[in-house]
């Protein structure tokens, strides 16, 4: 449970590892830009928008750099925070079926929605994203009604409705893909691998504003979830309030996974080996795993885009570099020999 | 161990039986697959386009069951269908007793149906055009006319020729083609690359598409991309939908948010929404026509 490393060391070496990426970021895309050029329109005085260089910079690499740093930091916290109130090392934001009821949602806007006076966007949010947002969080309720309504959650059946619901979504999308014509299918089975190649803001700023107060509301919970390792009964005895911790928890992640998973689409991994990785370096004390975990996933998504933008001609789906890459680097992890903490 | 001796002599007994059984089968199965002779007055189309292709060579009355995409001409509404390209319904098929059967490229299912069967089974893989030529004469061919599907060709060879020949003078525009989006953001664009015929057409109507060296026929653009290849036209298609002017606007206004592309500079942002825009069948001809016009709405275009 010892810190391996020490935290002002830590903190330096994340600051620069997400500022580099960040920076990194920026540069590196699928066009290769010149500074002068950049200059040259700067000088001009014309908007930015009408500038092409820096409409790459400002209003595609900008907006997708912070889309991908906020999603990615956002599903490796959730991941870090499920794993903890399942007690589970398998949990995953996308472990209670929440993912698969956004694509459910989104599948239902396609194939149902689409065409009608219903497709309409409500805020920044298109039809396909309102409608994941919306089954997503009635998946969540739905969990909490069922399994949730003593007052302390059995990880167990939290679990396994989660697992069941999951299950009765996808049915539910492969139902919808029968149905559905061709041209949709490619559209929505692009959707399933995720991709944050945004343009303008819109989807930064929907992501800041509805994952800020959550990532805090977690973050407050870490040292009640060191708590809860210890056993429910054993935390209770030291004050927690165990029921009210996991339904915050539970809550908050799931807001947080249907919000990410609805506007980047479900991307996967990164909420498994990203606090996995972390815990290897910082031991399992919420208190530095979950804000590390948070800063790690956020480098780790922006990496994965920056691949993702440079791998073939086009985009390649962010969801597919994540596990690509993530897997075998989680693989190796696994065989090294501090990966027993979890144990501990 | 005499158990296990006996045992082993009935696997042994087993097996052989097996193998020969298996071997009279298949000698079975060799005259069973033996094509029976077309019988092509009873043609099911597994593809829009084939559809249209029989239509165009005069066969339309012989076609008893098309797909469920099948829209052209407007009386393959009555005819029965037997699913889509995905979910051929073999039961349908079987009732229908087809005398031939026309599909577009590797149609597994379908193709393993009509061996078994014995039905005459037709591929083409109208892709480009000129495996549009081949798949006119290839169904031509099945149907016992050819010189129908020779005249079909030139005539849409001469058309193409000319809508080439109004443009020919003009310098070749950029052009961006967009297939399949539906909502109002510009994340996840997918276009088109050199392996289609549209990329052809839109060469042949006066333009240069911009992903045209991409060596695949859809591509998961990058917007950097389409920033640093600023083309001049943009040409969305929306086959087969039907948008309000409103909803075209908005699909137009979206591509605001790259405003330093010629193309939404100066208002070149053109919806199709004709349901056989993607379509590569006889009727390119007027796809070629509808890029001519969005590329160089100035040049009059022959009479078809």
């Amino acid at each position: 449970m010892k810190p391996t490393m020490s935290r002002t060391r830590i903190i330096f070496a994340l600051v620069f590892i997400t500022g580099a990426i960040g920076v990194a970021s920026l540069l590196i895309g699928t066009e290769t830009l010149s500074p002068e050029q950049a200059w040259a329109e700067w000088q001009s005085g014309r908007p930015i928008r009408e500038c092409p260089t820096l409409s790459i910079l400002f209003y595609q690499r900008l907006p997708r750099t912070l889309t991908a740093w906020l999603a990615g930091s956002a599903l490796a916290l959730v991941g870090c925070a499920f794993q903890a109130l399942l007690r589970n090392p398998l949990a995953t934001p996308y472990t209670l079926g929440i993912a698969s009821a956004g694509a459910l949602g989104a599948w239902v806007a396609t194939v149902f929605i689409q065409g009608t006076v219903l497709w309409v966007t409500v805020w920044t949010f298109s039809p396909i994203q309102a409608s994941a947002f919306v089954f997503a969080s009635l998946n969540a309720l739905f969990i909490y009604l069922l399994a949730a309504r003593n007052p302390r959650m059995a990880p167990s059946v939290l679990l396994l409705t989660g697992v069941t619901l999951g299950m009765l979504c996808n049915a539910g999308i492969l139902f919808l893909r029968y149905l559905a014509a061709p041209d949709r299918l490619v559209v929505m089975d692009r959707w399933l691998m995720g991709g944050v190649d945004v343009v303008g803001f819109d989807i930064v700023r929907t992501l800041l504003i509805g994952l800020t107060p959550c990532a805090i509301l977690l973050l407050a919970q870490s040292a009640k979830l060191d708590q809860l390792g210890f056993g429910t009964e054993l935390a209770a005895s030291r004050g927690v309030h165990v029921g009210r911790l996991q339904a915050v928890v539970f809550f908050v992640g799931s807001l947080m996974t249907a919000l990410v998973a609805s506007t980047v689409g479900p991307i996967g991994f990164v909420g498994l080996i990203v606090p996995h990785s972390v815990r290897a370096i910082t031991g399992s004390r919420h208190r530095i795993l979950m804000p590390v975990s948070l800063f790690c996933g956020g480098a780790f998504l922006c990496f994965c885009d920056i691949i993702a933008r440079r791998l073939l001609t086009g985009e390649t789906p962010i969801g597919i570099i994540t596990s690509l890459f993530g897997g075998p680097f989680f693989l190796y992890l696994l065989t090294r020999k501090r990966f027993t903490d979890w144990e501990t | 161990m005499g158990f296990c001796r006996i045992n082993g002599c009935r696997t042994v007994r087993l097996i052989v039986l097996l193998a020969v059984a298996s071997m009279a089968m298949a000698a079975c199965g060799d005259r069973f697959t033996d094509v029976r002779p077309p019988d092509s007055e009873r043609i099911v189309s597994f593809a829009p386009h084939i559809t249209e292709t029989l239509y165009a060579l005069g066969v339309g009355d012989r076609v008893v069951a098309v797909t469920t995409y099948c829209d052209y001409p407007p009386e393959v509404e009555e005819l029965e269908t037997v699913g889509d390209y995905m979910n051929p319904s073999l039961e349908k098929l079987t009732r229908l007793n087809p005398g031939a059967i026309i599909v577009q490229g590797e149609h597994g299912k379908v193709t393993e149906y009509a061996t078994h069967n014995a039905i005459p089974l037709y591929r083409v893989d109208m892709d480009t055009i000129d495996t549009i030529r081949d798949g006119i004469y290839i169904i031509g061919e099945a149907v016992e006319r050819k010189t129908e599907a020779e005249a079909l060709w030139s005539d849409i060879e001469s058309e193409l020729d000319a809508i080439r020949n109004a443009v020919a003078h003009r310098s070749p525009k950029s052009v961006l083609l967009i297939t399949a989006r539906h909502t109002h953001d510009l994340n996840n664009l997918y276009t088109i690359g050199a392996r289609s015929f549209l990329t052809e057409l839109a060469e042949l109507a006066g333009g240069e598409n911009i992903y045209g060296d991409v060596d695949q026929a859809y591509i998961s653009g990058s917007k950097e991309t389409v920033v640093m290849r600023a083309p001049e036209v943009i040409i969305e298609f929306h086959a087969g939908e039907s948008l309000s002017d409103e909803a075209k606007a908005r699909f137009i206004s979206d591509w605001d948010q790259l405003g330093s592309l010629p193309a939404v500079q100066n208002d070149r942002v053109h919806i199709v929404m004709e349901s056989h825009a993607l379509r590569p069948g006889p009727r390119i001809t007027d796809i070629a026509r509808i890029m001519a016009q969005a590329i160089h709405p100035d040049v009059e275009l022959p009479d078809q």
